[in-house]
């Protein structure tokens, strides 16, 4: 620095280093914000797509399941000569369409999140299309019965519960895995690697380093102790840093929800363990790590007032050149 | 500053050449992607067998394939249609659903190639019409498989049919007969096949062809007589005792026939389509469904098949390929070649011997179903309106579930006023169309 310093002109060298400040502001200011942007983005796509969806499968599953074991529960009536079956009450009270069309509607609000592509989500539509043939099925038994034909309403009892646990759940553990996936995706983000996080630490670096040369510069060319400004822009430029830092400061707390829900999704689902939804403090949890208290507005504000002081800095230096032949 | 402009340009070609490649290879990846839906299950048989098929096309055509395999796919193409998420090509086991979008608009005309047979494209009326589905794959329907250890071999007529059925009873094999009816929400189709089997065979392709296209009344004497046929076959094999009732009403379809080859005091003789090969290895004996003495047909020669029909419901060119691709011969050669033994070619001009030089009674099928292509007839319940197709079904359940012969009359009485309140519209007219043999 110091034989460079020597060789090239006062003046010129003041614009190189004003230059290299601003460069470094700007390419701070446009890799901090794609990285900080794109952190909280994929942990928002957690807290608003994945969490819902882990729960709505959850709330699905629960549902159906209860509604077809009170349906299975159902057993021929030996005393009535095998024909009359003992839980009419449960299939005449029609609860069975309500609990199909609830789930019907929670699954097309999934579809609706951004979770896979809709190839993926078109498992969905397939549990839909089972479901309302799980539905048709049932109103046959209801159909049946009402008829006095308890033996075909037991065999169509079966086969709207075998449905439903053969194809309707399989389909809802094969969204499990589509879920898992979207997770790894949004776990594994390039914005949160870190190698991202050179984008901005780089320009930091860079941007600190010439601060102090160039204080160091000044002070021997002008025999100032400090220049008020770029110290400003020093402190200004750090502060810049920790902002851009900040989803990897928080990145604890992304790392814990998303194994949090990862321990939900891969744990096997069967009648006995049925897919469990995240709890409070997991949705708290995700909730948080998504919050980036609006910081990505303050980062261009910040650049454009570190802009500022730079400018400010060598303006009263530049001036004593101003008459000079460049 | 020339240096500086020389870098520059540099740079931008180099960022243009690098967005432009970029958008180029977005643009050929969506283009050259297919989506395929059909009934077959990627994990079984015959799904990996089409799968490969699959594959084989892509490594040919650079063309990749995303296939889902969904058994219950008519509803689910219902809903996809709803959703507006049709895939690019859909096979279907029903001619009358894909006929169906065919009328609502949804299937986009097949553009007519020499790799396709004549005879493997459906049209709603003759050839004045443009095509709707090409036929994939067919299957013999008219078979009973049968265990060989179980006593005599085949029998020669209906009435040695029933016979054996009682004589298997006597000799220990209970049931004599493997009849599972269970198969999800379509549960009672195996009953359909036996019901339009029999019509076919004890009142000629004329009454089937009637009763399939919906001008026949299901309350004719044709059709009953085709389910009093069935009951006294059912009946004499003791099939309609309780216990039996409820075990063909919830044995899985495709469980029905598991211990048909074993011997023991199992079930002996199913009434079975030869896809049925791809559910396990025990079908390797069967007799062709018996010829009645003659009935009121007297034309008995006609022989039942399904079918798998591709339906292009996207103008890619690429799904247009890939659907000739699996109408061709070397397509097909393809498919026959990874299947095992259960895939048969609605193709006229496949070397049978080759394609099964190491599978005798798959070639005994295929060589069946080239020598009866002159009176092949679809399915019926395939044929016929999902609404009346469904209601089939179900009046088979409701048939066995109560087998009593008071029983059987609203049962016709109620199918047939479906019929009547069906469109006309919504029939296909030939369920028995002409194979040539020309291409």
């Amino acid at each position: 620095m110091s034989s460079i310093a020597r060789s090239v002109p006062t003046p010129k060298m003041l614009r190189r280093l004003r230059i290299a400040l601003v460069v470094a502001v700007v390419a701070m200011l446009v890799g901090g914000l794609s990285t900080f942007l794109g952190g909280y983005a994929a942990a928002a796509s957690v807290a608003d797509d994945v969490v819902p969806s882990v729960a709505g499968v959850s709330a699905v599953w629960r549902q159906l399941r209860d509604a077809d074991s009170r349906i299975s529960d159902c057993r021929t009536d030996p005393a009535g000569g095998g024909d009359i079956l003992d839980c009419a009450g449960v299939l005449a009270s029609g609860e069975y369409r309500g609990v199909v069309a609830d789930a019907v509607q929670r699954l097309a609000v999934l579809a609706e999140r951004d979770v896979g592509d809709d190839a993926d989500r078109q498992v969905l539509r397939v549990a839909q299309g089972l479901l309302i043939r799980y539905l048709g099925l049932v109103e046959q038994a209801n159909l049946s019965l009402g008829r006095g034909q308890g033996v075909l309403a037991g065999a169509y009892l079966r086969y709207a519960s075998d449905l439903l646990h053969d194809s309707v759940l399989t389909e809802l553990d094969g969204y499990r895995k589509v879920i898992d996936a979207e997770l790894a995706e949004q776990r594994d983000s390039t914005w949160r690697a870190p190698a991202s996080t050179l984008l901005w630490l780089l320009p930091l670096a860079s941007g600190l380093a010439l601060l102090v040369l160039t204080q160091l510069y000044l002070a021997g060319r002008f025999r100032r102790r400090l220049n008020v400004p770029l110290a400003i822009a020093t402190v200004g430029l750090a502060g810049l840093g920790l902002v851009a830092g900040q989803p990897v400061l928080t990145g604890g707390r992304f790392a814990s929800a998303t194994a949090g829900l990862e321990r939900l999704v891969d744990a096997p689902a069967s009648d006995a363990s049925q897919p469990a939804a995240p709890d409070r403090r997991l949705v708290d949890l995700t909730h948080a790590a998504a919050d980036s208290h609006s910081l990505q507005y303050l980062m261009p504000l910040l650049a454009l007032a570190l802009l500022a002081l730079i400018v400010a800095g060598f303006r009263e230096r530049l001036r004593e050149y101003e008459f000079e032949s460049p | 500053m020339t240096a500086l402009r020389h870098r520059l340009a540099v740079l931008l070609t180099v960022a243009l050449a690098t967005s432009g490649a970029a958008a180029c290879a977005g643009i050929s990846g969506e283009s050259e992607s297919v989506t395929v839906m059909a009934s077959w299950d990627p994990e079984q048989r015959e799904g990996a067998a089409f799968r490969a098929t699959l594959a084989r096309f892509t490594r040919e055509t650079g063309i990749e394939v995303r296939y889902q395999g969904v058994r219950t796919i008519t509803p689910i193409l219902r809903l996809a249609d709803l959703g507006d998420a049709l895939p690019d090509v859909a096979v279907l086991s029903s001619p009358a659903e894909l006929a169906r979008y065919a009328r609502a608009g949804r299937l986009v005309p097949l553009s007519p190639d020499e790799a396709i047979q004549d005879h493997q494209l459906l049209r709603h009326d003759g050839d004045r019409r443009q095509p709707y589905g090409v036929v994939l794959k067919t299957d013999l329907k008219s078979l009973v498989w049968y265990d060989a250890a179980a006593g005599a071999g085949p029998p020669r007529t209906w009435a040695d049919l029933v016979r054996r059925g009682a004589d298997l009873r006597t000799g220990g094999r209970t049931p004599p007969w493997c009849l599972g009816m269970k198969s999800g929400a379509e549960s009672g189709w195996p009953g359909t096949d036996w019901v339009e089997d029999i019509l076919l065979h004890q009142s000629g392709v004329e009454a089937y062809r009637r009763w399939a296209n919906g001008t026949l009344a299901w309350t004719s004497p044709e059709v009953r007589s085709a389910w009093e046929a069935w009951r006294e076959l059912l009946s004499t094999a003791g099939m309609t005792d309780g216990a039996n009732v409820e075990r063909m009403l919830l044995t899985g379809w495709d469980q029905a026939g598991a211990g048909l080859a074993g011997g023991g005091s199992g079930c002996a003789m199913e009434h079975q389509a030869s896809f049925a090969r791809a559910l396990h290895d025990g079908y390797t004996t069967f007799f062709p469904f018996p010829r009645f003495a003659p009935g009121p047909g007297g034309d008995s020669t006609g022989v039942e098949v399904s079918v798998d029909v591709a339906g292009l419901f996207s103008g890619k060119p690429a799904a247009q390929r890939l659907v000739t691709y699996l109408a061709s011969r070397a397509g097909q050669a393809e498919w026959t070649a990874h299947a095992g033994g259960s895939f048969f070619s609605p193709r006229t001009d496949l070397d049978r011997a080759a394609a099964y030089t190491s599978d005798a009674v798959g070639g005994q099928i295929a060589e069946q179903l080239a020598t009866t292509a002159g009176n092949r007839c679809l399915d019926a319940s395939d044929f016929m309106p999902q609404t009346v197709a469904s209601a089939f079904s179900t009046a088979v359940l409701e048939f066995l579930s109560d087998p009593a012969p008071e029983r059987l009359v609203p049962i016709l009485q109620r199918l047939d006023a479906i019929r009547q309140a069906v469109p006309p519209a919504e029939w296909l007219p030939d369920p028995c169309p002409p194979v040539t043999t020309n291409r």
